[in-house]
Parts: structure tokens; sequence; C-alpha cells
């Protein structure tokens, strides 16, 4: 074994700024799919967000353990690697990369969405072309920004969200002291409950809201101190980001508009959460929201739109970043082929990665717009796929993505507590079943089940509501399958089993490069004791 | 700015208290969205009370 030591992150990111991190690429997510969900389940919105906020919490408490116990930047693809193997971790890897190019693709959209709130020459509805043009243009300068090798700052992040939860708090405190109506709320949901069949495409859609976690697991290699830090930070997120998608559906639902509703396309008076859901405004719902709260409206119309898409900026760059740098450590770890960890001479950046993964979510974005940019391909898309929009069916392959990355992280959580039992765990997600496993005492979590039985209700739903995701998703995860099967062939490596890893050598590694000495010794204590009653 | 924390941290449980209960008499989904929207205000301003005054690990 060489001397030479690899090359480490900077550990620099405080509490603070682990927070942010998260926060502006999960803290985006309401603001596209508040509109989604509401066209979607109707009065049954808020519902449909708290089924998926509470398979949310499951999967963020199973996040922030994992990542605490295994501070590393692979995220999801390396804890589903670790627990259950090199298959399994490229299949969540895989999918992992299809949410980072529809994160790409979806927040660069939403994010003109939003600026055509100031600027209706942007409006997609109006000027589909311009919108594409524009939309292309950004996806194409963050790449070309990542390939360069410049990044929106730590300290920039931390501004954003800061000022992003402010204003949401005021938009939601204002919202509910001056024009939510318990009433109202309870009249929308008796009287626009919808269909079973909307309802599941509703809860489908809400994940959506919740999808980004990756962030703070991918942060954690650059975190002081993450197996303090991250519980701490994590959890702050999972319920900030929780209440805000719960106060935002109630509100919807329940709120006297300061302005009057426009009427419908067929001229007849529609309520607020019809107005949001509908196919022109879905993309931009929360500016249209706070702009109806009484008196700081006025203020939230201009401000609003802005604050979101800079926001969503910075997640559709968190895509074009969080994508190249899962396919490099998928092609470090022998999962993907090493083009993929090809670095520019100059740049320093994998360039390779950036492009293909650019280019990805650059022929995602063609095939939403193209029913809006040709009129034949509208009635073909009406004709096969139920006339879904573009933004519906980016929507679509992201919660197929998450709901597929997911269920396998889970069921990593699971195999890491019965297999790795010597790891220290600084937070453990309550409720366990104590057990012996191979003649280790382990604890079974069952939050981990509760989530997996969630989940895979999310995913079924998914694959039963969405006529686009339910073909593009398992079509994407087939075509990565098959890359994996000719890859790992030509290099000689095992297909369904994995290459032999010294895990417990990587463990002392992982905790001493975290700063985690107190961990690492217990670590090897746990080790020494379990050898010795062997 | 530590006070101004714990005030606003206070200040979010009571205000999670208030809405868990006004939403505790409404009809079941309405009402069980606004108890859990009530349960995860409590439960973060706990989080960062506890952070502030809780002993936990400091980098």
């Amino acid at each position: 074994m060489s001397n030479a030591r690899k090359p480490e992150l900077r550990r620099s990111v405080t509490p603070w700024g682990s927070f942010s991190w998260g926060y502006s690429d999960v803290g985006a997510d309401i603001f596209v799919g508040l509109g989604l969900v509401l066209g979607a389940a109707a009065g049954a919105s808020n519902v449909a967000f708290l089924f998926a906020g509470i398979v949310y919490v499951c999967i963020g408490l199973t996040y922030t353990e994992l990542a605490a116990t295994y501070p590393v930047a692979g995220g999801g693809q390396y804890f589903v690697m670790r627990g259950l193997g090199d298959f399994f971790g490229f299949v969540a890897g895989w999918a992992v990369l299809l949410d980072f190019t529809i994160d790409i693709a979806l927040f660069s959209w939403s994010c003109v969405d939003y600026l055509s709130e100031l600027l209706p020459v942007l409006s997609a509805p109006v000027y589909p072309w311009v919108h594409f043009i524009v939309v292309v243009g950004l996806i194409a300068g963050l790449c070309i920004l990542n390939i360069v090798g410049v990044r929106e700052s730590t300290a920039f992040n931390g501004f954003v969200s800061a000022l992003d939860v402010v204003s949401e708090t005021a938009i939601l405190s204002l919202g509910f002291l001056f024009a939510f109506s318990p009433e109202l709320l309870v009249h929308t949901m008796q009287t626009s409950w919808p269909s079973t069949f909307e309802f599941m495409k509703g809860i489908s859609l809400a994940i959506v809201s919740f999808v980004g976690l990756e962030s703070i697991s991918q942060a954690a290699e650059e975190t002081q101190r993450p197996a303090a830090i991250i519980p701490r930070t994590s959890t702050a997120l999972i319920l900030t980001i929780l209440i805000f998608a719960l106060s935002y559906a109630n509100l919807a639902l329940g709120m006297h508009t300061w302005h009057p509703i426009p009427l419908d396309a067929h001229g007849h008076p529609q309520m607020l959460w019809q107005w949001l859901g509908n196919n022109d405004n879905n993309g931009k719902a929360v500016a249209l929201i706070a702009r109806e709260v009484p008196y700081w409206g006025a203020i939230a119309a201009f401000y609003v739109p802005v604050l979101g898409a800079i926001l969503l900026l910075i997640s559709s760059n968190s895509g074009v970043f969080g994508s190249s740098r899962i396919a490099y450590a998928m092609a470090a770890g022998g999962l993907l082929p090493s083009i993929f960890q090809r670095i520019h001479p100059r740049f320093r950046t994998p360039t390779i990665s950036l492009l293909v993964f650019t280019a990805v979510a650059l022929s995602e974005v063609t095939f939403a717009a193209l029913p809006s940019l040709d009129p034949h391909m509208a009635s073909l898309y009406a004709q096969r796929f139920n006339g879904e929009s573009g933004i519906d069916f980016l929507g679509d392959l992201y919660a197929f993505g998450a709901a597929t990355s997911y269920s396998f992280v889970f069921v990593a959580l699971v195999a890491l507590r019965l297999t790795d039992p010597l790891s220290p765990r600084k937070f453990r997600i309550p409720v366990n079943i104590p057990m012996r496993f191979r003649g280790e005492r382990v604890e079974f979590p069952v939050i981990a089940v509760i989530g997996f039985i969630g989940m895979t209700a999310i995913l079924t739903f998914t694959l039963i509501t969405h006529p686009i995701g339910r073909i593009a998703g398992p079509l994407w995860i087939a075509f990565g399958i098959a890359l994996y099967f000719v890859y790992r062939t030509r290099k000689g490596l095992p297909r369904l089993r994995s290459r032999r890893r010294d895990w417990r050598t990587e463990q002392i590694e992982i905790l001493r490069r975290a700063g985690e000495l107190e961990l690492m010794d217990e670590y090897v204590a746990n080790i020494r004791e379990s050898d010795a009653r062997r | 700015m530590r006070a101004v924390r714990a005030v606003l941290a206070v200040a979010l449980i009571v205000v999670g208290a208030i809405i868990l209960a006004r939403m505790i008499h409404y009809p079941i989904a309405a009402g069980f969205t606004g108890i859990i929207l009530g349960l995860a205000m409590i439960g973060l301003g706990a989080v960062r009370l506890r952070a502030l005054y809780g002993r936990v690990d400091r980098p």
C-alpha cells in the first residue's frame, strides 16, 4: 500500500453552512412542488404533503444517521454500495443521477417561470420559444461555469438561505394572520376532495418538495466534526422543510385572496388552489400566493420571484455539480467507466461528466418543451400521455428517481445496522428492536421499515399515475444496468457480486479524516473486543 | 444573539402549541395536518433550544 495520501476536501463547513447547503437545495423544492401538487391533489393537497412529509421525515432521519456514521461525499450511492453491494449501489447511484439531471432541467425551467412574473416575455404559455431558449441558455451557462470551476460560495448559499427562511416565515405568518380561514380550509377539503387516482398522483408529486437531502451527506466530507454537527443541522432542516410544505398547502386551500382571482379559461370563477395549480401558473405558485397575502403582498410581488429564481438557480447548479461528482465517485468505485473520472488538465474539473449529464438534462428539457413548441407534438402527447405538460413530465421523473434511490437507502440502513454494528453511531434513529445477528448485538430500525413501505407506496403511485414517468424512469434504470454489465464484463469485474473491500480499514480512515478521533478509537476498541470474543 | 435565538425558539413552540390546540377541534384530515404542523413547530423549537442550552458536542 502506498504511503501517499489521497487529496482531502477541506473541512470548512460550519453548522449554519451545513444547514444552508441543504436548505438551498431542498428549500427550493416547494417553489416547484406546491403548484404541481395543488394541480393534482386539489382539496387533499395538504394530506398529500403530509403523507409524503412523514415518509420524508423517515428518509431524513435515515440520511442523518448514515451521513453522521459514514461522513463521505458519496451520499446515498455510497451507503447503498456499502450496505447492499456494488450492483445495488450502482442502481441507487444511477437513480440519483437521473434526479440530478432532472434537478438541472426542472429547476432551470421553474427559475425562468418565476422570472416571468416580472418579465412577461419569459412566460412559457405566451412565448414558448423564448422560454425554451432561456432555459437552454441557463443550463449551458451553468455547465460552462462548472467546467471552469466557478461555484457559488457557502457564504452566498448561507445569505440566500437566511433571506428565504425570513421571507417564507413572513409570507406564511402574515398569510395565516390576515387571510387564513380554517372554515374555508375545511370547506375546500370537503367540496374539492380528489379521486383516488388524483390523490395518488398528488402524493407522488409531493415527494418532489422533499428531494435534496443528498446535499447534506454530500457536504459531510467538508463539514467540521460531522458526527456531532450533521444530526443537529439535519434535524432542523427536516422540520423546517416539513413546516413550510404543510403551511403552504394549508394556506393555499384556506386563504382569502387579497385581489380577485382571474376567471378560468372557460370564463368560470375559480378557487385559489385551482388558479395556482393550472398549467400556466404551477411553475410559480409560491410567488403568486405571496402576492395574495394582504399588505405584504405589495412588496412580496417584487422580491419573491427574484428570490425564488435565485434559489432555484442554486438548486439547478447543485444538480450540475452533484451529477458530475456522483459520476466521478461511481467511476472511482468501479461502477462506471473511468472516462467519467477524466479531469480537465487546466480547470481540474470532471469535464466529460459535466458535459454528458448536462446533455441529458438538455434532452429532458427538449422533451418537456416539445408540446408547447409544436402543435403536432401537443396532440401526440395528448393522445399518448394524457396531455401532460412539460413541468409535469419533469416532476414525474424526479419523483421516480427519488423514490427509487430512497427505497434502496432504507434497505441499506437495515443492512448496515446488521452487518456493521461496530461502527459508532453518534445519532441513531429512535424506535429499534434489540436482537443478535451473527454473534453481535444489533438494533433493528423499525422507522426504516415504515419509511421503506411508505416510499414503495410512493414509487407504486408514481408508476400507476404517471404515463411518461412509468416508461422513461424504468428505461433509464434498464439502460444504466446494461451499461453497468457491459462495463463490468469488459473490465473482468464481477457483475452481480461486489469487489472485495476492506471496510474496517476504510472506516478508520473515514473517521480519521473527519477529525472524529474519539469515534475512531471507539471503533478500534469495538473491533478488538469483537475479535477477542470470536 | 443567543437570547434572541432562544426567544425565537420559544415563540416557535408557542405558535406550534396554539396551532395544535386550535386545529385539534377540526375534522379529521384538516385537523390531522394541523396537529402534525403544530408538533413539527414544537419539535423544531425544542431542537433549537437543545442546540442552544443542551449538552451537545461543539466543533
